[in-house]
């Protein structure tokens, strides 16, 4: 019988092994974040089906409505809230409503993503 | 063809088939997306694990890519396939790197590939949405990986020493 190409019972390797990974991602995780510190005014940028459609202010109260005749592929009107520095999807059609129940965000590149509808608001914010 | 071969492509046609409704019926009946987008027990990787087991790596890669192909033909080639691909490539890629070490049990590995197929997943997607923010999201695929990692490996532990000496 050949020999078995890895053990199935738990080696020490695994917690040396994962150690090393799970340093190596927080230390690139640290790099990427530090070499893309956001410097200057924030801003939301709003992509339909991976195509940008516009970029609002996050410092100017408004709600903004995506609607499904101008955007097909929404199976709803999306309406956009943003206030006081935090965005939140306050309307949109979807099985789960995922996306609504999310609530407010305010940290940048954390996305809001209604799946469903193919939507997806993400703050952003000049680079260094 | 010889038998062997016969034999050969019938277990992984079967395995394929097995991947293929894991992945479908996970989805339909487990839709861990409630908990955050993205998080998945990735019930089919079992499967995975197991032809890594008792094929060689050629075989891992080729059956995988053609779950990830076959899995799309439910889902559709959009987002999800590239996004499904870039995870299963950079998983799979680490996990036979990891394997010719040879100090890592089932286990290791397992997580190794659970935590790769998220960060290869939000390497896409970052890509997709030209947003390096995305990674912002890493840290909870990476938790909720580790977890399912474990699960995956058990599971796959308990069907292989099941298995192992039907099938060797």
């Amino acid at each position: 019988m050949k020999k078995p190409p890895f053990a199935l019972t738990k080696k020490p390797g695994d917690v040396y092994g994962f150690s090393i990974v799970l340093i190596f991602l927080s230390l690139l995780l640290l790099y990427i974040n530090l070499l893309n510190r956001p410097s200057g005014d924030l801003y939301v940028s709003v992509y339909i089906e991976n195509n940008y459609v516009n970029q609002y202010s996050l410092y100017q109260n408004q709600s903004i409505t995506f609607e499904q005749a101008e955007y097909p592929v929404l199976l709803g009107d999306i309406i956009l809230a943003i206030e006081d520095q935090k965005i939140r999807v306050e309307q949109e059609t979807s099985p789960l409503n995922i996306c609504s129940e999310q609530g407010w965000i305010n940290t940048p590149g954390m996305p809001l993503i209604c799946a469903p509808n193919y939507f997806m608001a993400v703050i952003e914010a000049p680079k260094i | 063809m010889n038998t062997n071969s016969v034999q050969k492509l019938t277990r992984l046609a079967m395995l394929l088939a097995l991947g293929v409704l894991l992945n479908y019926a996970e989805a339909v009946l487990l839709p861990t997306a409630l908990i955050a987008p993205g998080v998945k027990l990735g019930l089919a990787n079992t499967v995975g694990l197991i032809v890594l087991f008792l094929y060689d790596d050629q075989t891992f890669l080729f059956y995988g890519f053609l779950r990830v192909l076959m899995t799309s033909l439910f889902t559709g080639f959009g987002f999800n396939f590239l996004i499904a691909i870039a995870g299963f490539l950079l998983a799979s890629l680490m996990v036979i790197l990891v394997k010719s070490w040879k100090q890592l049990s089932i286990f290791g590995l397992s997580m190794i590939a659970a935590v790769f197929h998220g960060v290869g997943q939000i390497g896409m997607v970052s890509w997709l949405y030209q947003s390096i923010y995305m990674v912002n999201y890493l840290p909870i695929l990476i938790v909720s990986s580790l977890m399912a990692g474990l699960v995956i490996a058990k599971l796959s532990q308990q069907v292989l020493y099941r298995v192992e000496k039907v099938i060797a």
